[in-house]
Parts: structure tokens; sequence; C-alpha cells
């Protein structure tokens, strides 16, 4: 299976590599500062079919027979192509709405050089911002749109905006709105059924003008692959699953709880080694120390931090008389690193989850390892 | 019954609503049906259809142009099997929004990208923004995980922060933030002493510093740093830097040092945990204006172990791409290959396939599961306001033999302008 998946890579790989790059397009010359300025002409009279047109493959550009009005024949160039464009886009409504040329071309009366002087979008969307006019991609463009990336949206782009978008969102709002944003970031809990075992993965999304057929978050398939990115830290689960939502729940442990079904403990628990439950005091605490220490964050998923479920009390608890009798939870120098500590003033800090043994009158139990003998 | 706090600010809403002269009204319905038949063995199969209702809508220029209301929902049931929760509402967002020149001014449910703290509440947003510079304030009940239109409970669980950021800072686009995350924890029953264990609550307080710079030829600079205020530690600590070797060529490094995500006066804040460490490198060839390889490779390390995950990925454009993965260490060994095809015959078609491939480990040393995914599907756009689509997906796992699955789905855009 590996090596398949290695060859038809390759070979998807060489396909690929044979396309070739397109011809850059060639700009005749125009001046349209000396031909305003000089010439005093206005946009219409060699753009005179521009007010009806209602199309944006219109070709607007003057023809020949315009420019020899004043040039003679040898001293014009070759004509201008239309332009080649997915818009959806209509002069003669933007006129309508009293919207003059140099309303979205601006500058252009001071443009020695024939470039179409197409307007950046971000003109565009300050009034197509759902309220003057409408945002929708789908109202301009005919590309579809998931087709629809700047070049800034590079194939790791997934893996680098967040570094844009902690620092502002403004970067973003010319084409995006809160609404996309949340079809990937705002995962709720997706299973609709009691019975996890039929419940569907990969539901689809509420995507917004895009299909949502094949755009999701995750693969089909990712609910039986999801460990490998967890464990493998690809990706952020939290950005989008809550795991901190009091009785909501948690996203993780709403499926990987364990308590009261054994048949959910995975088979890598447990052995002679594990250490769990099986090891003595002072052993160290096995494997299942050793991977605690690794990758807390796995024993999280399931063991629920929210304190649903109170596995790691069935050993880590202070419960006899003086040290080191107990299964060892602290780093050694946990003690030196809590300070005043939240226990002083919060009866509910989680300080006495643990430490239960309250010790003869006087200042023992747990409040004897500063005042008193313990 | 739950609270309808959200009911009633719809209702209130829409009774409203025509008091304001000239809203402009845009928005979205979106019907989708999901159908599917697994079989989980040759005798034992399920079906299930599926059938949700989204609605995007926001009217704006309300009260003299300065108010809008904005909201996303979701519905859903089963049109064959009628589980306990259904019907189900998802209620992403709901807010009204005040703006004034530099102001917003933003109430009800909201999602929050602001630095170290995200998430999504029931509470306010307020955005003050002088020249380029811009301090964001948020304050909220955290809202329900499954997005019901419960309002969430202060008391339950909470975000609240600020940040603070500007663009022009020796030239330098840095923001500062704080946030805190509260949430009540379940009570329990401790299993030796028997007595009932009711932790206050576990938080999360961060300080965060992002900076990114970028230069002129496609080069860029990224450093973060994320300071627990809790725990008096650095919780994530990320250097990025991007340099365009040629305007074909790429590369990107990056290095980030972050703790495990354990909330302080969680049961698991108390054990020894060591930090992961990631160093990765990217590189990016644009073979031509259209045909770009990317490759990527990221070595993570724990403490005592180690997992690589490797990536290439060709794409011609936006409408074909083929990528293969590879992970192997600590997370499990794992290849899959992926390709998707989006085709666009004409302004009205498209055609998209998708098929993914791979194979494994569950658990160290175990044989290795394959995985197998496929979809084909037609997106029709009759007009611009009306997109259809239907696909067809095939799946097949450890879990089912075969699961085959069909999707429908209307979305019809609408708007009117505001006078």
């Amino acid at each position: 299976m590996k090596v398949s998946i290695v060859k038809a890579t390759l070979i998807a790989l060489c396909a690929i590599g044979l396309q070739t790059a397109q011809a850059a397009e060639e700009v005749p010359a125009f001046s349209h500062l000396y031909h305003i300025e000089e010439e005093g002409l206005e946009c219409a009279d060699c753009h005179a079919s521009a007010e009806q047109s209602q199309s944006a493959v219109d070709n607007l550009n003057p023809a020949e027979l315009v420019c020899l009005d004043c040039h003679d024949p040898d001293e014009v160039g070759s004509s201008w192509p239309a332009l080649e464009s997915d818009l959806i886009f209509s002069h003669q409504s933007h006129i309508n709405q009293d919207m003059d040329c140099l309303s979205c071309h601006t500058g252009i009366e001071q443009n020695e050089v024939a470039l179409h002087a197409l307007p950046p979008m971000d003109d565009c969307m300050t009034c197509h911002n759902g309220m003057t006019a409408p945002r929708d991609c789908a109202s301009c463009h005919t590309t579809d749109v998931a087709l629809l990336t700047p070049d800034t949206h590079h194939p790791e782009w997934k893996n680098d905006h967040g570094q844009q978008a902690r620092i502002s969102d403004t970067s973003c709002l010319p084409c995006h709105a809160v609404s996309d944003c949340q079809e990937c970031h705002d995962g709720g809990v997706l299973h609709e059924f009691a019975a996890l075992a039929n419940q569907s993965s990969g539901a689809p999304e509420l995507s917004g003008s895009a299909g949502t057929i094949l755009q999701r978050a995750h693969g089909l398939n990712y609910r039986f692959w999801h460990a490998i990115e967890a464990r493998g830290k690809g990706s952020s689960c939290i950005t989008c699953h809550d795991i901190d939502s009091g009785d909501s729940g948690d996203f993780c442990a709403s499926c990987h709880n364990p308590t009261g079904n054994a048949t959910a403990r995975p088979v890598w628990h447990g052995g002679s080694n594990w250490g769990a439950l099986a090891a003595g005091i002072g052993t160290g605490g096995g494997r299942h120390a050793e991977l605690a220490r690794r990758d807390m964050e796995n024993c999280v998923t399931c063991h629920d931090q929210t304190g649903d479920d109170p596995s790691c009390l069935l050993c880590h608890m202070d419960r006899t008389r003086g040290l080191g009798n107990d299964p060892q939870t602290h780093a050694r120098a946990f003690a030196d690193d809590i300070g005043e500590g939240d226990f002083h003033e919060d009866p509910d800090a989680n300080c006495f989850s643990c430490h239960v043994y309250k010790g003869p009158a006087g200042g023992d139990g747990f409040c004897g390892y500063c005042h008193g003998t313990k | 019954m739950d609270k309808k706090i959200y009911s009633a600010l719809w209702a209130a809403f829409l009774m409203a609503a025509p008091a304001f002269a000239g809203p402009s009204i845009d928005g979205r319905l979106t019907t989708s049906l999901y159908a599917y038949e697994s079989q989980l063995t040759d005798t034992e199969t399920t079906t299930y259809t599926r059938a949700y209702q989204a609605v995007r809508l926001n009217v704006g220029n309300l009260a003299a142009k300065r108010l809008s209301f904005h909201t996303y929902v979701q519905g859903t049931t089963d049109l064959s099997e009628t589980a306990d929760s259904d019907p189900r509402l998802r209620l992403y967002h709901a807010y009204f929004s005040y703006k004034t020149k530099g102001y917003e001014l933003r109430l009800g449910r909201q999602r929050i990208y602001a630095g170290t703290g995200y998430g999504s509440i029931d509470g306010a947003r307020a955005r003050i923004r002088h020249s380029d510079i811009e301090l964001l304030l948020y304050a909220g009940a955290l809202a329900p995980a499954d997005r019901s239109g419960e309002i969430g409970s202060w008391d339950e669980g909470k975000l609240l922060g600020a940040r603070l950021s500007s663009g022009r800072l020796l030239k330098t686009d840095i923001a500062l933030s704080f946030s805190l995350r509260e949430s009540t924890p379940f009570a329990y029953t401790g299993s030796i002493t028997g007595d009932k264990q009711t932790p206050s609550a576990i938080e999360r307080m961060l300080v965060g510093l992002d900076a990114r710079r970028t230069f002129a030829g496609g080069h860029s600079l990224y450093a973060r740093i994320d300071y627990d205020l809790n725990d008096s530690a650095l919780r994530r600590t990320q250097l990025s830097g991007r340099y365009a070797l040629s305007s074909k060529l790429s590369t990107q490094l990056e290095w980030y040092k972050r703790a495990p995500n354990i909330y302080h006066n969680s049961i698991f804040s108390v054990f020894p945990s060591k930090d992961y460490q990631e160093i990765s490198g990217r590189l990016h060839y644009r073979a031509t204006e259209q045909v770009q390889l990317t490759g990527s490779y990221a070595h993570v390390l724990y403490d005592g172990d180690a997992t690589l995950r490797f990536g290439l990925v060709a794409a011609i454009g936006t409408r074909y791409s083929i990528g293969y993965y590879r992970t192997t260490g600590y997370a499990l060994a794992s290849d899959g290959l992926v390709g998707n095809v989006y085709w666009q015959l004409n302004n009205q078609w498209t055609l998209r396939g998708e098929l993914d491939l791979a194979s494994y480990e569950r658990y160290e040393e175990a044989d290795r599961d394959e995985l197998f995914s496929s979809g084909f599907g037609l997106h029709y756009r009759p007009t611009r306001r009306l997109s259809t689509e239907m696909g067809v997906q095939g799946l097949r796992n450890p879990f089912y033999d075969s699961d085959m699955r069909l999707f429908l789905r209307g979305s019809w855009r609408f708007f009117k302008g505001s006078k």
C-alpha cells in the first residue's frame, strides 16, 4: 500500500510538471494623461459604448476609427483586445446609480501607460459591503468560489493564516465575513445520534456560497485518523473544539469518556510496566507516568480536564500520614514554585481534591506540610 | 425549557425592523439533504437522511445607518430516524453592531479572535480605532459547546480580554493581547473518600505578544510569545521566517516551544509535564504561473520521543492538486494520498472530485488499517442568486465495509439595498 501510494504520487507530480507557462500579455503604449489634459477629451469621447455596456467582457476600448479622427493611420497601433474576465459587471447599472468613471477608475487621468485600469477589489468592497450592494462572491464572480483564491493564499496558507488573524482581522475582511471563519473555526459537537457507533463523520458544514459537498474542515474518514493528527501536533484541536465549556461539555470527552465503560480503554494501556494501579509507591509510576510527562494532552483527551472523570484520583491521593507513603504526584520543586498558593484563599482549590488527609488538630494534614509535622 | 434569550432577540428585531427606514437586507438560505447507507456487516445496515437548514442574515443601515444585525444559524433533524437530540439548532452568531467612525460595539453571540483570546461568547465586544492603532475589548459568557440557542452562563464559563494592535510601529504589525478564559468544572465524587469534590474554576490567563513584518520581495518574519499569568511561565514561544530565494522559490522555517494545553486548577495541572517543541520547514516552488509544488517537513520533539511529519503537494492553480503525507514516530505511522479536482465547465457548471487513500497504525506495532474515501459532485449555478449541487461519496474504513452517501444542496442568496 505504502509503495503504491509513493509511486502514484511521483507519477502525478511528473504529469503536473509538464504544464507550461502562459505567455506574458503585451500592452500597447497610450497616455490617458495627455489625451485628457492636453486634448481635453472626456472618457466617453473614446469609450462611447461604456455607458450602455452590461457585460465585463464587452470591448470598451476605442475602435481604430475613433483614433483616426485625430491620428494618421500609421500612428495608430494595434487595436486593444477585450479583457478576459470572470466578472459579472454592468457599467450601465453603475452609471445609472450616479457613479462617474473616476469613482472606480481612480487615477486613470494621470496614467501615461495604457495599463488596464481596473480598480482594486478593496475599492469595490467599499460599496459591496452587504449594505449598499451585495457582498457575496457570486454576485460578481462567475468563477466558482472554491477557485477564487488570491496569491497570498498559497498552498500552505492554512497553516499560516493564524499569524495574521491573531494580530488583526482587517486583511481578511475584504473577502471574508465572520461567518466564513466560523465554517471551520467553530466546530460544534457534530454527532447527532444517541448511538455513537452509527454516527456519521464529516457531515456537511453550513458553508456559504462555496460548495460544501467536498469542502469540510476534515476529511470523511478523519474520525479514524484524527489521533495521529492530535498526537503529532499537526493542528490545534482546541482552536475550534471547546474542551472547557462546563455543563455543555468537553468536546474530546464527549466520545472518549471512559467513565463506566471499561471497553473504552485503549489497548496500549496496561501491561506489566504500565504503572498505574499496578505499581507500588515509589516505583516511579512506570510507563503511564513516562507517557504523561511526554504528552499530557493525550491524557486529557479521555480523562477530561474539567473534572468529569476522576480516574487519576484512584491513586493520586494524599490519604495517609507521612511523606512518601502515597503515590508521588508533583515534580520535586513543585512546592518551591507555588508561592502563597490558591489554597489559602480558595477552599475549592484543586489541592483539596487529592489532599484529603485531615490529620489531627494542631496543624497536621495538608497544612502540616508547612505549618506542622507532616 | 432553555432560556430563549435569542428567540426574544429575534422577535424584538423582527418587530422593530419596520420602524427603521430603509434597512438593507443581505442573506442566504441554504437547504441541504445528506442521506447515507452504512454497511456495518453483510447483514446489518443503517440508513439516515439528515436535513439541514442554514440561514445567514445581515440587516444593515438601521438607526441612522449605524446599527446592524447579523446572524448565522443552522437547524437540523433526521427525516428517517429520530434521535434524542433532534431537532437541534446551532446558533453560530447573532449580534447587533453599532458603528461610528472609529468605534464599533457588538452585543450578542459572536466569535472572538484576538491574540491569545478566541472562542464564542454571549457578550460584548468594543473596538476603538484611531489612526492605525486599534483597541479591542471583549467580555462574555462562553457560548454552549453545542452552540444551542441557550445563552451561556457567566458563572459556568467566561472569556474576557483585550488586544491593542498597530500596523505602523517600526513598520511592523504588532499586537499585545490579554485574555482570561475560565470555566467551572463538573463536581464529582472522589473514588476513595466518597466525598463530593467541587473544585473551583479552571482558568487560563494569558498575555500575548505577536509581531509580524513583511519585507519587499516576499520575505516575512513572525514572532509570538504567550505568557501564562497563572503559572508565571512562558506558554508558547514561536519564531517563523519566510524568505523568497527567487521569484519562483521560497522557503519558510519555523520553531516553536509550547506547554501542553492544561488549564490552571485542572487536576492535570499538578502533574509534571514537559513542553513540546517543533522545528519545521517548507519549500514552495512556483514552476509556472499555474503549477506549484510545496514540500513540508516537521520534527516534533517530546520528552524522550519525536514525531516526523512530511508532506508534498502539487497543485495546478486551484483546480487540481495532489498531495502525499507521511507521519512517523510517537504520533504513529501513517501514509496518505489526497487528490482533488475542481473543473469549472462554464459559468454555471463545476465538477468536483476527491480521492483519499491512507494507511495508518492505530497503536504501536499494530497492523495497519486502511482508509478510502471518494467524492464526486456537480455544482450548478443557474443565476448569481441561486446555486445547487449534488454529490455522491463513498467510504471504506475499519468500521464500515461500505458507506455510500448522497448529498443535495440548494442555496439562495438575497439582497435588498438601503435607500
